[in-house]
């Protein structure tokens, strides 16, 4: 363990040492002699988080990051009530109750209520999910494509490359919001459609939202948007992949395997894309804040969910009209989650930046050793 | 000498490379026959072709390159196929199986990301020569061990950067040997290594020669090398073959103003000089190649003809061509 030896440590680096440990033995329980074998691996993963822990802004952002990820995984599972409890049905004293408050029934609402009687605690706690949903989606779906015409445009080059590039070129010509609303008010009706001769289709989509079957009709908009988005989202991932890729094909063991009868596909997925696949990674992250970002725009402009899903965006949008009699926490609370959350992949993904590019990590390290001496 | 049973025939090979300011002429009409078992050198200085011809010989050729027109008669047990006719996926075929490559730099010819038993059993899986990746692996280990890697069950396992230079030349050998070729071309695969390795990897050439009866064609601009590692050697200068003959008759009774020159620039050490000669002028620039013989502005028996057309390869002895107009009448 010679990185033992030669680092400084801090808390932080002990946590991180543990948690990986954990991890190792996890992996170790199910393939034995896994950690062995990849010892040199594991090595860099721990001198990758003794880097990440040195910036104080990407421990920040992996922590709204990671609490972010978790409140939208878990969240609606702890949420105290339903996003579509409306209580204000069974006592009208549900109704704007500020945050810390008690109902008539004498419960607390953390978070307060909106003027449903909605308990904001687990809207917001609804809508994370959504949001993580919207981005998974957008990331799963999206970045292939992106990523994909990239490499073929960079690889092949000449011809093919010239026309991927322009009809990129066409779609980032057009102002992302803009682009995005013209697709997310038109595809609806078809995507209505699809959902109703495909019902597997939508019940998987009911229990990723974690949505009221009867809101089954709703799922529609919320689709659309996540379209939309891909549809304005690629060109981005095509042009950065499709640079990494002009300058990654130049390496001679590019030419090496070419030589040693590797097809192109081969050569683009095995020995192209692994070594491009740092910098798709820190766009990746700073990426899925702007796609929650967009999300809740659109959402705001009434485009995305419709109520009553929960959807930061909706929530900040429907609130906002209270705002001026002083039902501050509608719009407000929300609108900080996202902050926090966009903020928090911004944060992680410049962080992320330093620690995966090689250059700027050695001289983390570099500095690290001095210190001891 | 031995009768000559052809392997591969370069014939007539011209390629040009487009770039922005103008065609270059790299290949001007090489012709050259390789002898199975045998190793074949290409010696010039740098920017004659030598690396070009090598990899135009599967239809290698970067960008922008062109193979303008010529054959490559690549002799298989079952017939002569012409390699340049061939469509990608047969040709792909052969690359690596066939006819393998060794890189000049070995550090930049292995892919960081992977060890180097996995880029040895890639190879082996690519060419079905092994069907699984579990077998390919086991086998990666008996590669290794027939370049004479040290402790090959635990260099399996390592990545690039783990290893030293030489080891990784000898696993770039090893990739190139996997699939057990027939002709190996190893482009200067000693020139990033200090001399005792070099000295190591030529061992280990000249060893896996013998034992599996390879073709070696060798490209290098050392002449202490050729000397030592050769059978045949062709000496090339802007885009042409100027001489080419057994490495006795090339070095011993050499005929081309340009190989003389060559081979009077290499130290001897058993004569005592003050300096050593230049051959004066540089290399002419190929997209407005001089007309004629390529080498006469810089040659010392220049004649009126050598301006005007370019000398033919003529066999002067048995097995010893050579393109000036001072033999050839």
């Amino acid at each position: 363990m010679s990185a033992e030896e030669v680092y400084e440590k801090k808390l932080l680096d002990h946590l991180s040492d543990f948690f990986l440990k954990g991890i190792v033995k996890i992996i170790d329980s199910i393939r034995p002699g896994w950690s062995v074998r990849n010892k040199s691996k594991i090595d860099e993963w721990r001198l990758m988080f003794y880097a990440l822990n040195r910036s104080p802004t990407g421990i920040v952002g992996l922590i709204l990051v990671a609490s972010f990820i978790l409140i939208g995984i878990f969240g609606p599972l702890v949420a105290p009530y339903s996003y579509n409890d409306l209580l204000v049905f069974k006592n009208t004293h549900y109704r704007f109750i500020p945050p810390g408050g008690r109902g008539p029934g004498g419960e607390i609402f953390l978070l307060g209520t909106d003027d449903y009687g909605r308990d904001m605690l687990s809207l917001v706690l609804y809508g994370a999910r959504t949001s993580l949903v919207v981005a998974l989606l957008v990331i799963i779906l999206g970045a292939p494509i992106g990523i994909i015409l990239g490499l073929i445009s960079g690889y092949y080059g000449g011809k093919i490359d010239e026309l991927i590039m322009r009809i990129t070129d066409i779609f980032l010509a057009f102002p992302g919001l803009i682009l995005a609303i013209a697709f997310a008010a038109t595809l609806p009706d078809r995507i209505r459609g699809l959902l109703e001769t495909n019902p597997w289709l939508q019940n998987i989509m009911l229990s990723l939202f974690s949505l009221d079957p009867a809101d089954a009709p709703r799922l529609a908009n919320l689709l659309s948007v996540i379209i939309a988005i891909i549809i304005v989202w690629w060109p981005g991932y095509t042009r950065i992949v499709r640079g990494s890729t002009l300058s990654a094909r130049e390496n001679v063991y590019v030419e090496a395997a070419k030589a040693m009868g590797m097809g192109s596909w081969g050569i683009m997925i095995k020995h192209i894309f692994p070594n491009i696949l740092a910098p798709i990674l820190v766009i990746l992250t700073l990426d899925v804040g702007s796609v929650i970002l967009l999300e809740a725009g659109l959402s705001y402009l009434g485009i995305g969910a419709q109520p009553p899903i929960a959807d930061w965006g909706r929530i900040v949008y429907d609130g906002s009209r209270w705002l001026i009699r002083g039902y501050w926490w509608l719009s407000l609370l929300p609108g900080i989650f996202i902050l926090l959350t966009v903020l928090g992949f911004n944060l992680l993904g410049d962080a992320l930046r330093d620690v995966l590019d090689p250059k700027a990590r050695r001289s983390i390290e570099f500095k690290l050793k001095k210190k001891k001496r | 000498m031995e009768i000559c049973k052809p392997i591969l025939e370069v014939k007539d090979l011209y390629v040009n490379f487009y770039t922005y300011a103008g065609i270059v002429k790299a290949i001007d009409g090489v012709t050259f026959t390789v002898c199975e078992g045998e190793t074949f050198c290409l010696v010039g200085e740098t920017g004659c072709g030598k690396t070009v011809t090598s990899r135009a010989i599967t239809k290698l050729v970067p960008e922008p390159g062109r193979i303008e027109k010529g054959e490559i008669i690549y002799h298989t047990p079952y017939g002569k196929i012409n390699l340049l006719e061939l469509p990608e996926d047969k040709l792909r075929e052969i690359r690596g199986k066939e006819i393998a490559y060794i890189f000049q730099d070995p550090a930049a010819a292995l892919d960081p990301l992977y060890t180097i038993g996995y880029q040895i059993a890639e190879t082996m899986v690519e060419h079905k020569t092994v069907p699984k990746w579990k077998e390919a692996f086991i086998k990666a280990i008996d590669v290794l061990r027939s370049v004479l890697m040290p402790d090959p069950e635990k260099r399996v396992k390592a990545y690039p950067h783990e290893l030293s230079g030489g080891m990784k030349q000898r696993s770039v050998i090893g990739i190139g040997l996997s699939n057990q070729p027939r002709i190996i071309i190893a482009d200067e695969p000693t020139s990033y290594l200090d001399v005792t390795i070099q000295a190591q990897i030529m061992d280990l050439l000249r060893k896996l020669k013998n034992e599996k009866r390879l073709t070696i064609i060798l490209i290098t601009h050392n002449m202490g090398l050729v000397a030592e590692m050769c059978d045949r050697v062709a000496v090339m200068y802007a885009g042409n073959i100027v001489e080419l003959g057994t490495v006795e008759q090339v070095f011993k009774n050499p005929l081309h103003p340009y190989t003389k020159g060559l081979l009077r620039a290499v130290p001897n050490p058993l004569t005592k000089i003050e300096r050593l000669e230049a051959i004066p002028g540089t290399v002419p620039n190929l997209i407005y190649p001089p007309p004629g013989c390529r080498f006469h502005p810089r040659c010392s028996y220049t004649m009126d003809i050598c301006k005007r057309e370019k000398p033919r390869l003529v066999e002067i002895e048995p097995g010893h061509h050579v393109a000036c107009w001072l033999y050839s009448r």
